[in-house]
């Protein structure tokens, strides 16, 4: 019984590390694009727990949408782009997207709240983020 | 000329040139448009020039589809009609409005906005608006609302009448013009035609007392408001059987009436105060006016939407500690004892301290905290719908008449057609950094059903829609049943869509425009 436990154990142990460098690999800059998210959706969010809140419901809404990968790209980025982007960059980058999203009604409607692409994709991206961590 | 049926007076004897049954904003509007013309007119009213409980239980009826559709719950049946208590929001129907789109199945009207032009500027003027300002013009709201991007949203302005009560207002000059007789108390109860169903006779009238008589005339013009104009054409069946001008099946049906909520959305703002400036009522050239956001043409085509309309609405604040406090303390000094329930008062103000201290800084400060959420008001349009209908009960009135059963119903096109408009709200706010949107649970996330906060603004219309086409509409351009030489129809009734304006300015527009014609006519006759 307890070597059953500990194989278990040892399998799920695993299992999470190479997800989570799976994940480092098809995304080498991360934690920079976490933190840099983070960043943007300050700027766009007076209270950053409703930025938690909007990505948990944009993910159950739209379960298709539940990879890094995937959000990164709503975001407007593909990896080579922002290879070597600078911080500010970055979040101008996503602020600019944002506001495209506005003009060309680039719109998703999470939990009755309608927000752009850009954004629910920024919260989903954080959240879970926080989750593989 | 007054006679009221209900006092001893004599029948209509003499044979009018011109017979307007019903006394409300369109009937009015023709009457008052024919003094002093060489017409003799005769103007037949149900009730008196009050309300009376017993002549409005004659417009009592069933409502069996979507809520919002009582017959009885908000029109009047007295000199004057609705407009006895209307609440004055006048504004033109757009360009797009009378266009046939090709994503509106049944839309388009056999006239231009171009038309009706000049007619919507003699109404202003009947409904005591002052002159017509109806222009989509930034410059004119003081605040200077940020320019929308024109593929998406316009601003309208809207105007408002004092309202004009219109039985109250041209009483006077209708019962002092010597070529108009004012019947009150005069309910028609039959439209009577000649055998071949082609040209009306007389009318059949009688009082809720008893006294009857038949009035005739050259002409006549039905102008009892949305229900009650197709109620009468089906009620007239003794010649044709489903109802004079209905050989199409078309009487009663599509009918239409707007979707109105006052908060189909929520706004969540930092800048609420600048949004209430924008989109919120001023004053222009000494006029009250209104900034409507309206969905523009080229996105109704594009993303195949109906016409809508915003206003912001700032629900009604709560009642907070700091009015409790206030009432509790004015009650203790001016009548020198404390008021009921005194500890549960104190309680109340206990558990809302935030709304003591916003009471206080307001009282301090002169300063309007930001304490509700904004929310946004639609004025929406609704598809033709030929199974939306009206059609007669075999319950009877006082009179012994059909009531009404309406069933107005809505389709799934209505619905999206909101959402789609909401989000282009939402989008230019966000765009404009205004405020984030959030959409009413209540319409949107149960789509089978519509809630019972649903609102028509009891604009009822479409019952006896115009069309050129005498096989999709009741009458023609010129409001004349198609079927029929002489008989006319006034009122919201012969809009074949509805825009989302409010309808009485288009009402009285089209009466005054039916007035001429009606004048036009005679003088070609007398000229032949």
């Amino acid at each position: 019984m307890h070597r059953r436990k500990f194989l278990t154990f040892s399998l799920l142990t695993a299992s999470s590390f190479t997800y989570a460098t799976t994940i480092y690999k098809s995304l080498p800059y991360l934690n920079d694009i976490h933190v840099n998210v983070n960043n943007y959706l300050v700027s766009v969010y007076s209270d950053f727990e409703n930025a938690t809140i909007l990505g948990h419901k944009y993910l159950s809404a739209y379960p298709e949408k539940l990879t890094l990968t995937q959000l990164f790209s709503d975001m407007g980025f593909y990896q080579k782009r922002c290879e070597g982007m600078s911080r500010s960059m970055f979040i101008n980058t996503l602020i600019a997207q944002h506001e495209i999203d506005f003009v060309q009604g680039n719109m998703v409607t999470v939990d009755n709240w309608i927000v752009t692409r850009t954004e629910a994709s920024a919260c989903a991206f954080l959240t879970l983020y926080q989750r593989s961590c | 000329m007054l006679f009221d049926l209900h006092e001893d007076v004599p029948l209509p004897s003499t044979r009018y040139d011109i017979c307007i049954i019903g006394a409300g904003a369109a009937g009015i509007s023709i009457a008052h448009a024919l003094i002093g013309s060489d017409l003799t007119i005769c103007l037949l009213e149900s009730g008196g020039y009050q309300y009376e409980p017993e002549t409005q239980a004659l417009y009592q009826g069933d409502s069996t589809g979507i809520s919002g559709a009582d017959p009885d719950s908000c029109r009047l049946r007295f000199f004057g009609g609705t407009t006895n208590h209307w609440r004055g929001y006048c504004a033109p129907l757009s360009d797009i409005d009378f266009n046939q789109r090709e994503w509106v199945d049944k839309s388009g009207w056999p006239l231009s906005r171009a038309d009706l032009e000049p007619y919507y500027e003699q109404a202003c003027q009947v409904c005591e608006i002052g002159s017509y300002q109806y222009f989509q013009d930034l410059q004119a709201n003081p605040f200077s609302p940020p320019a929308l991007l024109e593929n998406k949203l316009a601003l309208d302005n809207w105007q408002f009448s004092p309202p004009t009560r219109f039985g109250v207002r041209y009483r006077k000059d209708l019962e002092q013009a010597e070529n108009i007789a004012i019947y009150l108390h005069a309910n028609v109860t039959r439209i009577e035609s000649d055998n071949n169903a082609r040209k009306i006779e007389r009318v059949h009238i009688q009082s809720l007392a008893g006294k009857t008589g038949d009035v005739h005339a050259q002409q006549f013009v039905l102008a009892c408001g949305g229900l009650e104009n197709a109620r009468l054409l089906l009620l007239s069946d003794n010649i044709e059987p489903g109802g004079l001008g209905n050989k199409q099946d078309i009487v009663g049906r599509y009918f239409n009436m707007h979707i109105e909520n006052e908060a189909v959305a929520y706004v969540i703002s930092r800048n609420s105060q600048k949004l209430n400036q924008y989109f919120g009522q001023f004053q222009y050239n000494s006029q009250q006016m209104m900034t409507v956001l309206s969905t523009t043409g080229r996105i109704q085509k594009k993303d195949k939407l109906l016409n809508c309309g915003f206003s912001l609405f700032r629900p009604k604040q709560l009642e907070t500690a700091y009015d409790q406090i206030t009432a509790m303390t004015k009650e203790i000094l001016e009548e020198k004892r404390f008021p009921d329930e005194t500890a549960k008062k104190i309680w109340t103000v206990l558990n809302d301290l935030d709304g003591l201290g916003a009471g206080l800084y307001k009282k301090l400060s002169n300063h309007e905290p930001a304490r509700t959420i904004p929310a946004l008001y639609i004025r929406a349009e609704t598809a033709p719908n030929r199974d939306s209908r009206v059609t007669l009960d075999n319950k009877l009135d006082a009179l012994g008449l059909r009531k009404l059963k309406v069933d107005w119903q809505l389709t799934e096109f209505d619905r999206q057609s909101m959402r789609h408009s909401v989000v282009r709200v939402a989008e230019e706010f966000g765009r404009l950094k205004l405020g984030r949107v959030q959409l009413n649970s209540h319409f949107f996330n149960d789509e089978k059903h519509w809630p019972d906060s649903i609102w028509s603004g009891c604009h009822h219309m479409g019952t006896t829609r115009m069309s050129d086409d005498i096989t999709q509409g009741v009458v023609n351009s010129d409001c004349r049943v198609h079927s029929l030489s002489n008989l006319f129809i006034a009122g919201s009734s012969v809009f074949p869509t509805g825009g989302y304006a409010t309808p009485t300015l288009t009402i009285v527009a089209l009466a005054l425009r039916l007035a001429e014609h009606l004048k036009k006519k005679f003088k070609s006759q007398v000229v032949a």
